[in-house]
């Protein structure tokens, strides 16, 4: 009896899990159209939006379209901000805007943005395109900033004639040359014809973009370097920039100095010299630097390995930031070790007076690993008020050794303070910066997507 | 700078809405607008109230801001390259285009060129890449040419549409 009451139970059991199961699968099947549902009310909300923003003239998040209020002066601001070949291509936004690209004063031009399948570089184009601009643009407006992005060839010399004879005619005040310039020369003509120039910027350039190896715009306040090759011929003192005397801005970034013969000396001249940028610089032989710039105020060193400088005083210096960015421990003897200790102790005798000093892991552990060159010897820095400390992501064993805090900071009157940072993340947001200005060697994208 | 010992001057500035703003001299200074009423009112009175008529309070308390932390970064020399960079990031990136628009009209009339400059460059950076559709709409271009007249633009101009894949 017993037994035929379970046999009866457990069908009904088994009866009542399948209804539930079912049941729970029917509710599934009436949550996803609901799902369904919900998107759908997404959508239409969406083209609500849209129709809602087409007809009110609403931007998206209830914004007020921009240019209601903005003066034809703010739209030629932020269009100096785009590359001229979609600062062109805006003509065809409106009637507004047909003709606004030709008062503009800021010209940037980038081969890359002709550059397709069928033509890299996009020399054909893009030759043609800034020719275009010249004529068609109004000629009565000065051009203040031209910049010219472009990988040069001996061939195009009659083409950058061209550019020349153009840009005489204007008071240039910011020269840009981006790209690949191994080939070319500055003429000589664009050197004396706008003295206007107060900023220069020159990339990927070879011995022969300036004549006889020198600057001689004696306007120019600042000059950047990139990637270049300087020409070393005189056996004296290689002093490059003393052509240019008002120089406030210099910044030398992986220039190469080599020629024919060694040579004992590279100065660095600038009577006017605010700031100073080193970075990567490549030398050939056993080679000086002296830094002859009494204004001096920052000074940046980012290098694999220190350099040797000449000890001068420069009573002006504010800020140092020294950066090297090989480990010590990958030198590949002791006596390296030794000779950039050495180097680096002698290059902070000339930064005595900094008041904030900025300082990359590698840098200090050179120092630790010179016990002898930094042990009971006098701290150089007597008006510090700042050190900080740049430790690369990764880098666990961040200890600075007592006796190299005791150098860095014992003869400080003002009790310098003592800044570790974590470097990478601020590294990465310096690079999200970086691209996002018009200094930058990125090349453009695309304004408009047309 | 103002000496030891010496009060900091204080600038008293009013906004269209009617909201006074008491600035350090050296942040208001950096408003061209500010810096020549006084250049031109050299006996004007400590407590000289400067109307600006085409400014609200809301963008100005943001370019009062933004002012006071580039005033400091200069007077700490260019060590705060970083922290300039970081800074301008950090400030623009909770602005709606709202909020940029107004601040671009408020820098624009007090003629504080480092900020319109940072300013303007965001508005293009936001606009790279964009559709004609897209740009029209956050400018609120009406887009006036029939499309005949939009034609024969683009043809007029086909050499700045030139040179790229056809996708």
């Amino acid at each position: 009896m017993k037994f035929s009451f379970l046999m009866k139970k457990i069908p009904l059991f088994l009866l009542i899990s399948l209804l539930s199961y079912l049941y729970l699968l029917s509710q599934y099947k009436t949550n996803m159209p609901k799902r369904g549902k919900k998107v759908k009310e997404f959508e239409d909300y969406q083209l609500y939006n849209t129709r809602m923003s087409k007809r009110n003239k609403m931007w998206k998040d209830d914004q007020q379209p921009m240019l209601s209020n903005f003066s034809d002066d703010i739209l030629r601001h932020i269009l100096s901000f785009v590359d001229t070949k979609y600062a062109v291509q805006t003509c065809v936004l409106s009637k507004r805007f047909k003709n606004l690209w030709k008062t503009l004063s800021h010209l940037t031009f980038d081969n890359m943005n002709f550059s397709n399948r069928m033509n890299i570089g996009g020399g054909y184009y893009f030759r043609k395109f800034v020719l275009h601009v010249f004529s068609h643009r109004d000629q009565s407006i000065n051009i203040d900033t031209f910049s010219l992005a472009y990988d040069y060839s001996r061939k195009d010399e009659s083409f950058m004639n061209e550019v020349t004879n153009y840009l005489v005619l204007y008071n240039i005040e910011e020269l840009i040359f981006r790209g690949h310039w191994v080939d070319f020369c500055l003429p000589v003509e664009l050197i004396i014809k706008c003295p206007s120039i107060k900023s220069l910027e020159m990339n990927g350039f070879g011995s022969e973009m300036l004549p006889g190896g020198f600057c001689f715009f004696m306007g120019l306040k600042k000059l950047h370097l990139s990637g270049g090759l300087f020409p070393y011929i005189s056996q004296n003192h290689f002093d490059p920039f003393s052509s240019c005397p008002n120089l406030k801005s210099l910044y030398l970034g992986k220039c190469f100095l080599g020629g024919s013969s060694e040579f004992s000396v590279f100065r660095i001249s600038g009577p006017q010299l605010v700031d100073l940028g080193i970075f990567n610089l490549y030398l050939v032989g056993h080679c000086r630097i002296e830094v002859c710039t009494p204004m001096l105020t920052s000074f940046t060193l980012m290098h694999s390995l220190p350099l040797s400088f000449t000890v001068v005083d420069l009573p002006a210096l504010r800020n140092a930031n020294v950066q090297f960015s090989s480990p010590p421990s990958l030198y590949h003897s002791n006596k390296i070790r030794k000779a950039a200790a050495y180097d680096l102790t002698n290059m902070f005798r000339i930064l005595c007076h900094a008041q904030t000093l900025t300082l990359s892991y590698y840098t200090i552990e050179i120092l630790s690993n010179a016990p002898n060159k930094v042990k009971h010897k006098p701290s150089p820095f007597t008006e510090l008020k700042k050190l900080k400390v740049k430790v690369q992501h990764g880098e666990n064993s961040t200890k600075i050794p007592a006796y190299v805090l005791k150098y860095l900071l014992s003869a400080s009157a003002y009790g310098a303070s003592l800044e570790v940072e974590q470097s990478w993340l601020l590294e990465r947001g310096h690079r999200l910066a970086a691209t996002a200005s018009r200094g930058c060697n990125s090349r453009a994208r695309p304004f408009l997507a047309l | 700078m103002s000496k030891l010992g010496q009060a900091k001057r204080i600038i008293f500035l009013k906004t269209a809405d009617g909201q006074l703003f008491e600035v350090d001299e050296p942040v208001a200074m950096e408003f061209e607008i500010v810096k020549s009423f006084f250049d031109e009112n050299e006996d004007a009175a400590d407590d000289t109230v400067v109307p600006l008529p085409n400014v609200s309070a809301e963008p100005l308390a943001g370019i009062i801001e933004f002012c006071k932390a580039h005033v400091e970064f200069r007077a700490n020399g260019a060590a705060g390259k970083d922290e300039v960079k970081k800074f301008n990031a950090e400030y623009i990136k909770e602005k709606s285009n709202e909020q940029l628009k107004e601040l671009i009209l408020a820098a624009n009339y007090l003629n504080i060129k480092e900020m319109l400059d940072f300013l303007t460059e965001t508005i293009a950076n936001r606009l790279k890449n964009k559709s004609v559709e897209y740009v029209r709409a956050f400018f609120g271009i009406e887009n006036d040419f029939t499309p005949q007249e939009e034609e024969a633009v683009r043809k007029e101009y086909e050499w700045a549409f030139e040179g790229v894949d056809e996708d």
